[in-house]
């Protein structure tokens, strides 16, 4: 039952979640005669692997998917489409085999207003296989002093950490966080993070969703990027970020001379407001300072960043919806948003 | 269940997502009880349902004794009326109301959503939001036969595995239709309204609410199938042992009469299991 204190950190090949080509449609099936314009795909053939020991981010925008895929990893909803196993398991299919060993922090469960914390606690320990004693797991979210309060009484952060400690109670193996620190404090958010960090320090597989890319970027091992339905790119950190340009942009006077031809390939957009992207920012900055002072030129706003997760993620954001499925008058022509800083990104880096 | 879990196999790929699975069916009784401890509590922190549950049904069955007049039954058939006056009472606001409110609470609430999370499995969850309404329904089963023997006389019961099987199998039919019609409700207040149709189905069974003798013959021939309907005859051929007829039987006149009831309790009950599966649901809707 105690598996999880004597697993081997990371090992590569040690699948714990294998998500392919999954799907998830709600609504009409596709194959249905008014299927393709009455559902609606949330989830449009993911491909994930996570192994023991990870802790793996899934970043997205609002309604980019992250729920949907998730309640299917945790086999809470069955996919209409592909495969997913967790623990080898069919998460939906052999529920009670793979439950025993996940915990599931959902993004919104509620609690029955009248019960105490110790009271609900005690309740879902007793539906645990191998529950943590009640005071161990109110401890392990600093609300061992609430133990005797009404849940009604509660803050909302206060229940946010009550959910977290339900989700991990079952010394789970496997762990699901479905925006585990939306409605935090600050104190409590590192508090969630330290504990979150410890129990994958212990050998726990931890797939979490997170709107702060700060919390992923700091815990994350691994991260993937979802948007409409589709994961855009997967890697470790560095390996998204590296994908992405870095930026340089300066305003120019109107009668400034040509800029280095090293310069002009990566600019974007036109006018008086230069934007170039760049794989080289070192290099390409020093040019342009060099340039500036051959030619006497004045940089205007000059601004100089190194691509970062928040680049990434907001330039994926960005992207128009890629449907396959509906007809291309469903497309809004005020949704083909981007006109700067569109490089395509790579696809799966890892 | 074969038929459930061919469809269960099947519509991942029709695109309808199933809500549950075989492996999803099996009853854990230290599950049910931890979390059914917890809702006992909840109800005993809830007046006005624990009111409707518990003090209802009794004060029905008083008021009943008290306002009918001396029909010149026997003590037999007196006290057959007030236990079925009082169960029947306790099904309908104890079981029935009550436990629509719950199922729409908890699930409005995001509570059953919450356990589908966990390792209790669909038959948990229903079984232990259930048992509070169940045992406070059992109780008062009990205190009816008590307060029968006290306020009407001494009687001697026909054959009491039938009344047995009249509460708890009137029990789970009930409890089931309060599944189904939770399905039908976004608000607890909204309950109100909701339930209504059904309290005045489960009223119509003849000798509950209104005497069969008051009743039109083509009627009762229909009403003997109403969900409530087994559950009043089967107790009146466990206490009295009289038939739909109005003869007197002996023990085993009792139990080939209580055939047809028993079929009609237990149809009721495969309709609730296949429409529970069907229609209850676990979220509110988005």
């Amino acid at each position: 039952m105690s598996q999880h204190t004597t697993h081997s950190p990371a090992q590569s090949g040690d699948l714990v979640i294998d998500v392919r080509d999954a799907r998830r449609r709600y609504g009409a099936p596709a194959s249905s005669r008014k299927g393709a314009s009455r559902g609606f795909d949330a989830v449009r053939g993911v491909d994930l692997q996570i192994h023991r020991g990870e802790l793996f981010a899934l970043l997205g925008t609002n309604g980019a998917g992250k729920t949907s895929l998730m309640e299917m990893i945790e086999g809470i909803a069955a996919p209409s489409g592909g495969s997913i196993r967790v623990l080898g398991r069919d998460p939906f299919m052999e529920r009670s085999e793979v439950r025993r060993h996940t915990g599931i922090m959902l993004q919104d469960a509620g609690f029955p207003a009248d019960l105490t914390v110790k009271d609900m606690a005690k309740a879902w320990a007793g539906t645990l296989t191998d529950p943590r004693p009640v005071a161990e797991a109110l401890d392990l979210v600093d609300l061992g002093h609430r133990a005797d309060v009404a849940i009604q009484s509660l803050s909302g952060g206060e229940r946010r950490r009550l959910d977290l400690a339900l989700a991990v109670m079952g010394r789970p193996s496997v762990l699901f966080l479905d925006e585990p620190t939306t409605g935090l404090d600050p104190e409590s958010r590192i508090a969630a993070w330290d504990l979150i960090a410890s129990l994958r320090d212990a050998g726990t597989t931890i797939m979490l969703t997170t709107h702060y890319l700060d919390e992923a970027a700091r815990l994350a091992d691994r991260l993937a990027i979802m948007h409409h339905g589709q994961v855009v790119v997967t890697g470790t950190q560095s390996e998204i970020v590296s994908g992405y340009p870095s930026r340089i942009g300066a305003t120019l006077p109107t009668d400034a001379p040509p800029l280095p031809p090293e310069l002009v390939r990566g600019l974007r957009g036109d006018g008086p407001r230069a934007l170039v992207e760049t794989g080289d920012l070192q290099g390409d900055l020093t040019r342009l300072l060099a340039w500036a002072q051959q030619h006497q030129v004045v940089l205007g706003d000059l601004d100089a960043r190194a691509s970062t997760l928040e680049q990434a993620f907001l330039s994926i954001a960005a992207q128009p919806r890629v449907d396959d499925q509906q007809p291309a008058h469903d497309q809004q022509p005020g949704a083909m948003a981007p006109t700067t800083l569109r490089t395509a990104p790579k696809e799966h880096a890892a | 269940m074969s038929t459930l879990t061919s469809t269960t196999a099947t519509s991942p790929r029709t695109g309808s997502a199933p809500t549950t699975s075989p492996s999803d069916r099996r009853l854990s009784v230290r599950r049910t009880w931890s979390l059914a401890a917890a809702e006992i509590r909840l109800l005993l922190r809830n007046r006005a349902l624990l009111f409707y549950s518990a003090g209802l049904p009794i004060l029905g069955g008083l008021f009943m004794l008290r306002v009918l007049p001396d029909s010149g039954d026997t003590t037999q058939m007196q006290a057959t009326r007030l236990i079925i006056t009082i169960t029947g009472f306790a099904l309908l606001f104890g079981v029935y109301y009550s436990l629509v409110s719950t199922f729409v609470a908890r699930r409005q609430d995001l509570v059953l959503k919450r356990l589908r999370s966990g390792e209790s499995s669909v038959l948990d969850v229903l079984t232990s939001i259930s048992l509070p309404s169940m045992l406070t329904m059992i109780v008062q089963a009990v205190v009816a036969a008590v307060l029968a023997a006290v306020l009407v006389g001494t009687y001697t019961p026909v054959n009491v595995a039938l009344v047995v099987v009249a509460v708890l199998g009137g029990g789970v039919v009930v409890a089931l239709l309060a599944a189904v019609s939770s399905a039908f409700s976004s608000t607890v207040e909204s309950v109100q309204v909701t339930t209504l149709p059904l309290i005045l189905v489960l009223m119509a069974a003849p000798g509950f609410a209104v005497p069969a003798s008051v009743m039109p013959d083509t009627f009762l021939a229909v009403a003997r199938f109403l969900p409530m309907s087994p559950v009043v005859e089967l107790i009146e051929l466990g206490i009295a042992g009289v038939d739909r007829s109005g003869e007197v039987l002996d023990l085993a006149g009792t139990f080939s009469a209580a055939a047809l009831p028993f079929v009609v309790l237990v149809a009721w009950g495969a309709i609730g299991v296949w429409a529970t599966i069907r229609y209850f649901r676990w979220e509110p809707r988005r």
